[in-house]
């Protein structure tokens, strides 16, 4: 059997203004993209070749489901326009539908099966023609010879479909199918209990309280004194900080939550905080936080920055004699490379000239180099000058494509280390402005130095192998 | 580039064969002026002999496409490898044509329009 999925943008168009950063066929229902599931079901029934059919772009979509592979079927990608109905598909699509029985899939819906279930035998059992239809989509079954036996046909295999038309019926229908019916589905992440799914990478203090049904998705960090659950669904790349509650809501993926919060019955995406209820959605003013940002006193700000400054002439000092050696040794052997580039040095856009240095980490002066995170060197000179953070955001380079990372930090402050890389190891796919945004609302000179020394270490571990 | 062509279903199907890029394109652009000159104004264009695709190569499709349509006609592309499909997707020009995956089938597909 092969399957046909036929998805038009006019069905999912409103996703795209309410989750702009994410293509809609992406968008999860406990971790899982909505089109995973309609997936899921393909192979249930016996489908080995599956095809997606989209009026829209394809490439997120593809970067995610590859060739199919991960699925062990053959899944492949196909255009069509928004006015092709049904047959001018399976026309466009003719060789793929060639000789086999085709179940097809149309709309943008979520789909109630049951895993345990043998649906290949029951669509093995029904006449061609549509086997569920809603005004959200159908299902149908093309060029089937009915193998219907009296004693074959029982009671029809759990099938429903769900239209999901609103944030709420997202929000509803992630809450349902973790508390009620999970063990209907392969669902992500690691679960020893019944309403306990826990994903890669993920961070629990020891006094953090959950409360199932909780799913947990990969690369996560609960803090100390936080209570997630129940009924909570938080997803990939996500830092919630510590005395949080989170419950009853759905926490997106690339989302930072702040200290002492509560978010109840919501969706959390980005810095946008959303009510099922009524769909109304709020934009937070501050890009990185879904909780307000501490000002700091002038007399700690100066004082911090004095600290930046001391630290960063120190590490200068340190470094001035490995730097003079190697990068001397480096520049005869052409293993350094040195020019001039721009980079926004704050939220205003203003920018500030500064010296790149890459280094090749080939043999064991450029790994050492490398190590010692020398092509920084530069920087620190800078810092010490306070024209630089010795931690802080990463560079950015001003150019266009920067300027929008720009808009969405409100307080950028550039370092010459930054925290994603010190984030870099163990979590090594943690988001690096999930990570930015973290320790940035929790920068003091203490935190500041720890992270300073990480980052240090990072590159050593990095480099280990640094010794000739 | 080689560029054969045949008919089927009654429909002039123009099978491209290599790369289609800055070097060929115009020599394509000829070929599809004078097919149009000679009154044939609905044409598929297979593309599953090409193995790259550039700018000037999709240029010449899509003002190609758009001419042949003034003219009540219609390009339609058949058998798009996965590179030159990627070309299409990240141009965003996929749904200025119809595309199928039998270059028969897009033949017959005149008759049905």
């Amino acid at each position: 059997m092969k399957t046909l999925l036929i998805i038009k943008e006019k069905e999912y168009g409103w996703l795209r203004s309410v989750f702009p950063a994410r293509h809609p066929l992406l968008l999860t229902i406990c971790n899982k993209p909505l089109l995973e599931y309609l997936l899921d079901f393909a192979i249930l029934c016996g489908s080995r070749e599956i095809r997606l059919l989209i009026d829209g772009s394809h490439e997120d979509v593809k970067a995610y489901f590859g060739d199919g592979s991960r699925w062990a079927v053959k899944f492949t990608y196909a255009p069509i326009r928004e006015a092709d109905d049904l047959e001018v598909v399976l026309s466009k699509n003719r060789r793929f539908c060639a000789g086999s029985p085709l179940l097809i899939m149309e709309g943008l819906f979520f789909l109630h099966y049951d895993k345990k279930e043998d649906y290949a035998h029951f669509l093995q059992t029904t006449q061609s023609g549509e086997v569920l239809a809603s005004d959200a989509g159908r299902i149908l079954l093309r060029g089937a010879v009915s193998q219907c036996t009296p004693e074959s046909v029982g009671s029809p295999p759990p099938l429903a479909i769900t239209p999901v038309r609103s944030i709420s019926d997202l929000h509803r229908l992630s809450l349902s199918v973790l508390s009620t019916h999970a063990h209907r589905y392969v669902l992500p992440g690691y679960s020893n209990e019944a309403g306990v799914y826990i994903g890669r990478n993920v961070m629990i203090a020891n006094t953090v309280r959950i409360n199932k049904p909780v799913m947990i998705g990969n690369n996560v960090r609960i803090h100390k004194g936080a209570v997630i659950g129940p009924d909570t669904v938080i997803g990939n790349n996500v830092i919630v900080d510590a005395y949080s509650r989170v419950r009853s809501s759905i926490v997106l993926d690339k989302t930072y939550v702040g200290q002492h919060l509560e978010i109840k019955r919501k969706i959390a995406c980005g810095h946008t905080l959303m009510d099922p209820g009524d769909g109304t959605a709020v934009r937070l003013e501050d890009a990185h936080l879904l909780s307000a940002m501490t000002k700091r006193g002038r007399l700690i700000r100066l004082f911090q920055g004095l600290c930046h400054r001391l630290l960063a002439a120190l590490l200068w000092a340190a470094l001035a004699v490995p730097y003079a050696v190697l990068s001397f040794i480096l520049k005869r052997q052409r293993g350094w490379h040195q020019d001039e580039e721009t980079y926004f040095v704050d939220s205003s856009g203003r920018t500030i000239r500064l010296a790149h240095v890459s280094i090749e980490p080939a043999g064991w002066t450029g790994r050492l180099a490398a190590a010692l995170a020398l092509e920084r060197f530069p920087l620190l000179g800078k810092a010490a000058w306070g024209k630089l953070n010795l931690i802080g955001h990463r560079l950015l380079p001003a150019s266009e494509d920067s300027r929008h990372t720009l808009r969405d930090i409100s307080v950028y402050q550039p370092g010459v280390f930054s925290y994603a890389e010190s984030d870099g190891w163990p979590f090594l796919d943690l988001d690096p402005e999930c990570s930015e945004r973290f320790h940035m609302n929790r920068r003091n000179i203490g935190h500041d130095f720890l992270m300073v020394v990480k980052a240090m270490l990072n590159r050593m571990h990095d480099y280990e192998k640094v010794m000739p | 580039m080689k560029i054969n062509q045949v008919i089927a279903n009654g429909v002039l199907v123009l099978m491209l064969d290599g790369r289609l890029d800055a070097k060929v394109a115009p020599l394509l652009q000829e070929r599809l002026v004078k097919i149009s000159r000679q009154g044939d104004t609905k044409i598929v264009v297979d593309l599953s002999g090409v193995d790259f695709l550039d700018s000037s190569g999709l240029g010449v499709l899509v003002s190609s496409g758009r001419q042949f349509r003034q003219l009540h006609g219609d390009i339609k592309l058949a058998c798009l490898g996965h590179t030159v499909h990627r070309v299409f997707d990240l141009t965003r020009t996929l749904g200025l044509f119809d595309i199928y995956d039998d270059p028969m089938e897009a033949a017959l597909s005149f008759h049905h329009g």
